[in-house]
C-alpha cells in the first residue's frame, strides 16, 4: 500500500501550532478544582436520574457522574479561553481535544470522594487519583455498536435486576461484600451482587450518556465556527461534515472510517480525561475493514496524521516549566503504599499505545492496509507520542519488514518490535496455567491476540484487567551476599538495613544461587500478595465504569472490572535490574569462587568494596582500599558483560531468569492459595489463619466472584525507572552506588562489546517465552552502520533467535553529546524563551527511555549521560 | 565486536586478526563483516594502521583516556614509566603479557576500545568464522581486508569455510602481492577490492609490471573486480600516475571505479604507536583538488566513479 511519505500540509500545520505550544510554558493549560461544581452541594443528583442524594450513591457511581462533569467542563467556553479545550484547530479534522495530564506530571479530576473515604484510603494509599490506566478496550465493539446500544442494553439489564431485587427482598437485607466469608449464605452474595450489578449499570449509562453529549456539544461548537464566514469555503464544509459526523459518533455504530477516527478519538479523550490512561490496542484489525472500503487513501492519511497530532497535545518539550505544572497526589500509584517514580521521565509519557501487525487468533497474518496506514501516519508525523509497537514472526510479509525498517531508518526509533512467535506462546503457557488441555485450542485464540499496555507490559485486547508491581532484582543479590540485610554503608545499622531474612553467608557459587532463589522468592511473595490486596480494594476507589463497559466480560456479568468484570486478570511481577545481577553474578563467580582454585577476593571483601562503594572508610587502610579498587577493576573491566554470546555468561543469565520465574509462579501459587482459590474442608481453617495474617478478613475471591483467575506474568525491565531503581542500590560490578541500573533487560550503555548480533544470539538459549509480562530490549544502532537493508536483517534475525520486544533506535554519541552541552548551557541561560530557542532545533529527536520514546531534550540530565553512551557498532 | 583469542601456541594452524566490525556498508558489495587481518609488508607511505603491519601488533596507548593512575606500573618489564605527570611507554621491552591491561581501569580485553590495547588476536580458521557467523547473518558476506589477508597461510582454509557456508566473500588487496597468494585463494573469492597502487610512495618505482598479471589471473578466473583508489593527494593526482593506472584498468576492464576517500584519522593510530607518521598529513584543499583531479581524469576516460563512504568511525 503506498502512502505519501512526507507529512501532508493540513498535518504540517497541526504539528507547528503544538512544537510551539510544547516549547512554551503550558502550566496556564491545566484544569483547576474550581472549574467543576462542587460535587457534593451543586451537583444535582435529579441530572442522572438519581433519587438520593450523591454521598449515598457507589463509589462507581459517583465516578460516573465526575466523568460528565469533566466532559462538560472540558467544553466549558471560559474553561476554555486557559485549558484550550474546547477548541478546534485549524485545519483538524478530528473534534475533541484532550486536557492536560502525563504519567510525570498528573492529572486534574474532580473530587467525587467524601471526606471519609479520603480519611480510610490514607492507609491503603488509594483515593480520586488512583486509577491507574494501563490497559486497553475494546474499541471493535464500540465502532459496531455505538454507544447507545450500551445504554440500552444497561436499561434491559437494571429492569431484569429490579424484577430481581422483588424476590429476594422478602429475606435478609443487604450485607456488605467484605462481611461475606466462607462461611457465607448463597442468599446474602446474591443480594450483594444485585445491589452492585445494578449500580454498575446504572454508572455505564451515565458514563456513556456522558460521552455522547461531549461530542454533540462538540458538533454545535464546530456548526457554529462553520458559520465562520473568514474561513474558506473549503474549511468551512469541512466543518459541517465534522459536525455531522459528532452527531453520530460514538453515539450510533461508524461507517465510515472518518466516522471510526472520531468515535475513536472521543471516547479516548474520554477515558484520558477522566484519568484512564489507556493505549488503543490493535488498532489495525480494528481499522481494517473502514481503511479497505475507504476509496481516499490520501483522506485516510490525512484523518491519521490529524489524530496521532492529536494524542500528542499534551506534550511538553521544555524542561523550564514543569514544576508549575506538578499536579501528582498522593495515591496516584499502584501499590498499598505511597511510591515515587521518576516524574520528569516520565512528562512526556501518557500511556497510550498503538499496536499492529502479528498473527490473528486463528493463526494467520494480520497484516492489512490499515497497519500501513498507521505506520505511515506516525512515520510522516515523527511525535514522541503515542508509542507504536509492531508484532513480527516468521511469516509476517516481507513488505511489512521492509516498512518498518523503513520507518525507523526514517524516524530513528519507531517503531518497537514484538515478536510473536515468543509472545504468543508466552501469553499461551499463562492462560493454560491451571487450565485443562481441553481449553488449548480457546486460550491459543486468545493469547493470539495480545497487545501492550502503555508502557510493553503484554495484555489482551479489549479483553484482559492488568495490574503489576516491579521487583528490583538487584536487592535480594543484596541481601543475599549480606546476610539478608541491604548493603548500608550506615554504621548505626551495623550490617544494614534488615529486609529480608537472616540467611548465612554463602561459600560457594551453587549456595550463592540458592540464597539468591530464598532471598528472591521473599520479595516476591510480597509482591504477589500485595496484588491482590490492592486489587481488592479497587472496588472502592477506582471503578470505572466508561472502560468496563467496553472492557470484554464486565458488560456480561454485570460487573466493573474493579470487581472481577473482566474476563481474564493478569498479575505481573517484572524484574528490574536484571543485567547488572548478572554482570555482578559473573564477577563473583570469577573473582571469588573460580571453577579451579581459590579466589583472588573473598565475599565479604566484595560485599564491603559494594557497601562503601569502593572507597575505604578509613584513608590510612591503605591494603583495604586496594582490595576495593581491585575488586572495582577486575568486576568491571575483567569480567564478561550480560550480552555477550559466551556460555558462561548465557549459562549465568538463564539460571537468573530460572529463578526470577520458579519464584514468581511459586509465590502466585501461594497468593491464590491465600485469597483466591476455595479451601479444601481440611485446610479451610489454616487458610483463613493465612488470610488474617496477611490483613484480610473476607473470602477466597472464587467464592466471591466464581469464575475469577488471576493470571500471574513475569517480565523483565525497568521502563523508564531504571535511574530511579539505581538510587537506593549499592555499587556493583558495572556501576557506582546510586548510579541508575540497566535499562530494561538490554546490556549496561557502553558495554555491548560483542554486538547486536551476539546479544540477539544469546536470547535462543533463555527461553524468554516464559515471560509473558514482556521482556524488553533496547538497543541503539550506531548512525553509521543503520541502513534500512541492515535494519530489515536485524529484524528477521531478532525473531529468528526468539528475542522477546526490541525497541530499536538510531543515534550517535555525537549528536546525543551535543543536545547534552546544549541543554546545560540552556540551564544557564535566564531568559527562559532564549534557552527555549537554543533547544527547538532538536526537538524531534526521540529516544527511547526503557518504557517508551520522549524528546531528548527533556530527559532528565542523568537520564542523558546514560543514554550518551548507548549506540552500538 | 571483540574477536577471542582462541589458538594458542599448540595450534599450528592460525590466523591473526586485527579488529573486526560488522554491518559495514563501505567495505565491498552491500553490508558486510569486515575483518582486519594482521601482517603487510607493502609499505605505503600513507598507511593508516601501521599496527597492521608486523605479524602481531605493539601495545597500543591512547594517551587522552590515561587517568595516570599508574596501575600499569605493576608491569615487570618496566614499560609504563612515568615522569613529570607524563606516562611514557618503552614498548621495546614489551612481552605482550597483557597484564597492565588487567590492571588498567580504562582498558579491557572485552571492549574494543580503552586506553592500552592488544589487538593482535591469534584464532582458528574455524572458530573465527563461529565468532562472526552472527554477525555475518545480519550482513550480505564478509570482506577481508588488512594488512593483506592473504599473506597468511590459513586464510585460504578461512575462505573454503566461508564458501561451504554459502557466504558472500570479498577481498581487498593491495594488487601488489606474489601470483600464487592470489591464484590459491581465486576460487573462494566473488569479489575482489583491487587497489591499483601504481606507487607506494612519491620516490618508488612503479608497480604496474606486478599488478598487471595479478589483476589479469582474477580476470580470467571470471571474477568480478572492483578497481579502488585511495585518494592521496601529491601522488595519486599525478598525471604519470594516473596514466601507469590505464594501463591497469585496461586488465581490469571494469566500467566502475571505486575512490578511497583521504582517512582524516590517517595519524590516530602513529600516535597510539608512539611513533612518527610517514607521510605530511594533507590540508583540506589539497584533498579536495586531488579528488576532482582523479574524477575528471578518469569521466574522461568513461569511467563511473563511486565514493567509499566516508569512515565515521
Ligand atoms: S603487556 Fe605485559 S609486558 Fe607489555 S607492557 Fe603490559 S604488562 Fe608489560
Ligand atoms: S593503568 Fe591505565 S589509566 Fe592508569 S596510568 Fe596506566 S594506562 Fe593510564
Amino acid at each position: 500500500m503506498n502512502f505519501s511519505q512526507e507529512m501532508t500540509k493540513r498535518a504540517k500545520g497541526l504539528y507547528d501550532q503544538l512544537i510551539n505550544k510544547a516549547l512554551g510554558d503550558r502550566s496556564g493549560e491545566w484544569f483547576t478544582q474550581d472549574m467543576f461544581p462542587k460535587f457534593f452541594s451543586k451537583v444535582k443528583p435529579k441530572d442522572y436520574g438519581l433519587e438520593d442524594e450523591l454521598k449515598t450513591k457507589t463509589v462507581l457511581v459517583r465516578r460516573a457522574i465526575a466523568i460528565d462533569i469533566m466532559l462538560k467542563a472540558m467544553t466549558n467556553p471560559k474553561n476554555s479561553k486557559k485549558t484550550h479545550t474546547a477548541e478546534i484547530f485549524e485545519g483538524d479534522l478530528l473534534l475533541g481535544v484532550l486536557p492536560m495530564g502525563s504519567n510525570g506530571l498528573g492529572k486534574v479530576f474532580p473530587q467525587f470522594m467524601t471526606d471519609d473515604e479520603l480519611r480510610a484510603g490514607s492507609v491503603t494509599n488509594r483515593n480520586t487519583m488512583s486509577l491507574f490506566g494501563h490497559n486497553t478496550m475494546n474499541y471493535d465493539k464500540l465502532l459496531s455498536s455505538g454507544l447507545k446500544k450500551t445504554i440500552n442494553d444497561c436499561d434491559k439489564e437494571i429492569a431484569k435486576l429490579l424484577a430481581n431485587e422483588e424476590k429476594i427482598k422478602k429475606n435478609t437485607g443487604i450485607i456488605p461484600s467484605d462481611l461475606i466469608t466462607d462461611q457465607e449464605s448463597k442468599h446474602s452474595r446474591e443480594v450483594y451482587k444485585n445491589k452492585t450489578s445494578k449500580d454498575f449499570y446504572v454508572g455505564v449509562k451515565i458514563a456513556c450518556k456522558a460521552v455522547i453529549d461531549y461530542a454533540h456539544r462538540f458538533a454545535e461548537i464546530a456548526t457554529k465556527e462553520s458559520k465562520n464566514k473568514s474561513l474558506s469555503q473549503k474549511r468551512r464544509t469541512e466543518l459541517e461534515n465534522m459536525a455531522r459526523i459528532a452527531k453520530r459518533v460514538p453515539e450510533h455504530p461508524a461507517k465510515t472510517f472518518h466516522e471510526a477516527m472520531q468515535s475513536i478519538t472521543f471516547f479516548h479523550i474520554a477515558l484520558h480525561a477522566s484519568m484512564n490512561f489507556i493505549s488503543l490496542g490493535r488498532l489495525d484489525q480494528v481499522l481494517k475493514k473502514f481503511v479497505e472500503k475507504e476509496l481516499d487513501k490520501g483522506r485516510a492519511l490525512e484523518i491519521m496524521e490529524c489524530f496521532m497530532i492529536k494524542l500528542a497535545g499534551r506534550l511538553n518539550l521544555s524542561s523550564d516549566y514543569l514544576h508549575k505544572q506538578d499536579h501528582v497526589d498522593y495515591a496516584t500509584v499502584l501499590g498499598t503504599n505511597p511510591y515515587y517514580i521518576d516524574q520528569k521521565a516520565g512528562v512526556n509519557n501518557f500511556l497510550q499505545n498503538i499496536i499492529v501487525g502479528g498473527k490473528t487468533p486463528d493463526g494467520g497474518d494480520g497484516t492489512n492496509a490499515a497497519t500501513y496506514l498507521i505506520l505511515q501516519a506516525i512515520e510522516n508525523v515523527n511525535l514522541s507520542t503515542p508509542g507504536i509497537y509492531v508484532r513480527l514472526h516468521k511469516g509476517s510479509p516481507e513488505t511489512l519488514y521492509k516498512k518498518v525498517a523503513r520507518s525507523i531508518e526514517k524516524t530513528k526509533n519507531n517503531p518497537s518490535i514484538i515478536n510473536d512467535d515468543v509472545m504468543v506462546e508466552a501469553m499461551h503457557r499463562t492462560l493454560m496455567r491451571g487450565m485443562p488441555a481441553s481449553k488449548k485450542e480457546k486460550m491459543l485464540k486468545i493469547a493470539r491476540d495480545y497487545c501492550v499496555d502503555g508502557c510493553w507490559e503484554l495484555i489482551l485486547n479489549g479483553k484482559s484487567d492488568w495490574t503489576f508491581t516491579m521487583f528490583n532484582a538487584m536487592t535480594a543479590l543484596e541481601t543475599s551476599v549480606n546476610q539478608g540485610a541491604s548493603l548500608s554503608p550506615t554504621p548505626e545499622l551495623f550490617r544494614g538495613a534488615k529486609i529480608a531474612p537472616y540467611a548465612p553467608m554463602p561459600k560457594t557459587f551453587k549456595k550463592l544461587m540458592e540464597t539468591y532463589e530464598k532471598q528472591l522468592r521473599f520479595f516476591v511473595d510480597q509482591c504477589a500478595m500485595s496484588m491482590f490486596l490492592y486489587y481488592m480494594i479497587d472496588e472502592y476507589a477506582a471503578p470505572s465504569p466508561l472502560f468496563s463497559a467496553f472492557l470484554d466480560g464486565c458488560m456480561e456479568r454485570g460487573r466493573d472490572k474493579a470487581w472481577a468484570g473482566a474476563d481474564y486478570n493478569l498479575a505481573g511481577i517484572i524484574f528490574g535490574g536484571i543485567p547488572n545481577v548478572v554482570n555482578t553474578l559473573l564477577g563473583i563467580q570469577k573473582w571469588v569462587f573460580p571453577k579451579k582454585g581459590k579466589g583472588k577476593y573473598t565475599l565479604e571483601e566484595v560485599a564491603d568494596a559494594f557497601r562503601f562503594n569502593f572507597k575505604c572508610p578509613d584513608p590510612t587502610q591503605k591494603a583495604t582500599q586496594n582490595t576495593y579498587t581491585s575488586v572495582q577493576i577486575d568486576f568491571d573491566t575483567n569480567t564478561p558483560k550480560f550480552g555477550s554470546n559466551s556460555k558462561e555468561v548465557t549459562e549465568v543469565v538463564r539460571k537468573v531468569l530460572d529463578i526470577c520465574y520458579s519464584a514468581s509462579m511459586n509465590s502466585a501459587d501461594f497468593a491464590k492459595k491465600v485469597y483466591e482459590d476455595k479451601p479444601k474442608k481440611e485446610d479451610w481453617k489454616n487458610v483463613i489463619a493465612l488470610r488474617r495474617l496477611t490483613g484480610y478478613y473476607g473470602s477466597a475471591l472464587r467464592r466471591k466472584f466464581e469464575d475469577f483467575n488471576m493470571r500471574f506474568t513475569v517480565g523483565l525491565g525497568t521502563f523508564e525507572q531504571y535511574n530511579w531503581q539505581g538510587r537506593g542500590i549499592a555499587a556493583c560490578a558495572d556501576r557506582q552506588s546510586g548510579e541508575p541500573l540497566a535499562p530494561n533487560f538490554s546490556p549496561v550503555p557502553g558495554t555491548l562489546y560483542g554486538g547486536i548480533a551476539n546479544l540477539l544470539n544469546s536470547m535462543k538459549s533463555l527461553e524468554l517465552e516464559r515471560f509473558a509480562g514482556g521482556v524488553i530490549t533496547d538497543v541503539c544502532l550506531d548512525e553509521k552502520n543503520a541502513s534500512a537493508e541492515v535494519i530489515v536483517n536485524l529484524l528477521k534475525q531478532a525473531i529468528k533467535d526468539k528475542a522477546g520486544m526490541l525497541t530499536l533506535s538510531i543515534g550517535s554519541e555525537k549528536i546525543y553529546r551535543e543536545i547534552y552541552e546544549k541543554v546545560l548551557a540552556a540551564s544557564k541561560i535566564t531568559n527562559k524563551e532564549n534557552a527555549c530557542k537554543l533547544l527547538a532545533p532538536y526537538a524531534g529527536i526521540n529516544v527511547r527511555i526503557g518504557g517508551w520514546q520522549t524528546p531528548f531534550i527533556t530527559l532528565p540530565i542523568s537520564h542523558m549521560e546514560n543514554y550518551i553512551h548507548r549506540p552500538s557498532k | 565486536m571483540i574477536i577471542k583469542e582462541t589458538a594458542n601456541i599448540k595450534n599450528k594452524k592460525f590466523i591473526s586478526v586485527s579488529e573486526a566490525f560488522a554491518m559495514s556498508s563501505v567495505d565491498g558489495p552491500g553490508i558486510r563483516v569486515i575483518v582486519f587481518f594482521q601482517g603487510c609488508f607493502i609499505n605505503c607511505a600513507w598507511c593508516h594502521s601501521p599496527h597492521s603491519k608486523p605479524s602481531c601488533s605493539p601495545l597500543l596507548f591512547y594517551e587522552q583516556s590515561c587517568s595516570i593512575c599508574m596501575r600499569c606500573q605493576t608491569c615487570k618489564q618496566n614499560v609504563h614509566v612515568f615522569k613529570d605527570g607524563k606516562h611514557i611507554l618503552h614498548r621495546e621491552f614489551c612481552l605482550q603479557c597483557g597484564k597492565c591491561i588487567d590492571e588498567c581501569p580504562n582498558s579491557s580485553v572485552y571492549k574494543e576500545s580503552g586506553t592500552l590495547k592488544l589487538p593482535t588476536k591469534k584464532v582458528t580458521a574455524q572458530s573465527l568464522l563461529l565468532q562472526l557467523l552472527p554477525h555475518i547473518s545480519l550482513c550480505d558476506g564478509i570482506t577481508l581486508s588488512g594488512g593483506e589477508a592473504l599473506l597468511q597461510d590459513d586464510t585460504t582454509a578461512f575462505l573454503r569455510l566461508c564458501k561451504d557456508k554459502g557466504i558472500h566473500t570479498c577481498v581487498e588487496t593491495s594488487g601488489l602481492l606474489e601470483s600464487d597468494c592470489y591464484a590459491k585463494a581465486l576460487p573462494f573469492v566473488d569479489v575482489w577490492l583491487f587497489g591499483l597502487r601504481v606507487l607506494t610512495n612519491n620516490n618508488s618505482d612503479f608497480h604496474t609490471k606486478k599488478l598487471i598479471p595479478n589483476a589479469q589471473l582474477i580476470k580470467n578466473a571470471s571474477k568480478t573486480i572492483i578497481p579502488v583508489i585511495p585518494l592521496i593527494p601529491g601522488v595519486m593526482d599525478r598525471d604519470e600516475v594516473l596514466a601507469e593506472m590505464l594501463l591497469v584498468l585496461n586488465v581490469i576492464d571494469s566500467d566502475e571505479i571505486q575512490l578511497n576517500p583521504w582517512n582524516i584519522f590517517y595519524d590516530v593510530y602513529y600516535k597510539a604507536l608512539g611513533i612518527e607518521t610517514t607521510f605530511l598529513k594533507p590540508v583540506d584543499k589539497a584533498i579536495k583538488q586531488c579528488e576532482a583531479k582523479v574524477r575528471k581524469f578518469f569521466k574522461g576516460k568513461g569511467y563511473k566513479l563511486t565514493n567509499r563512504k566516508e569512515d565515521k568511525k
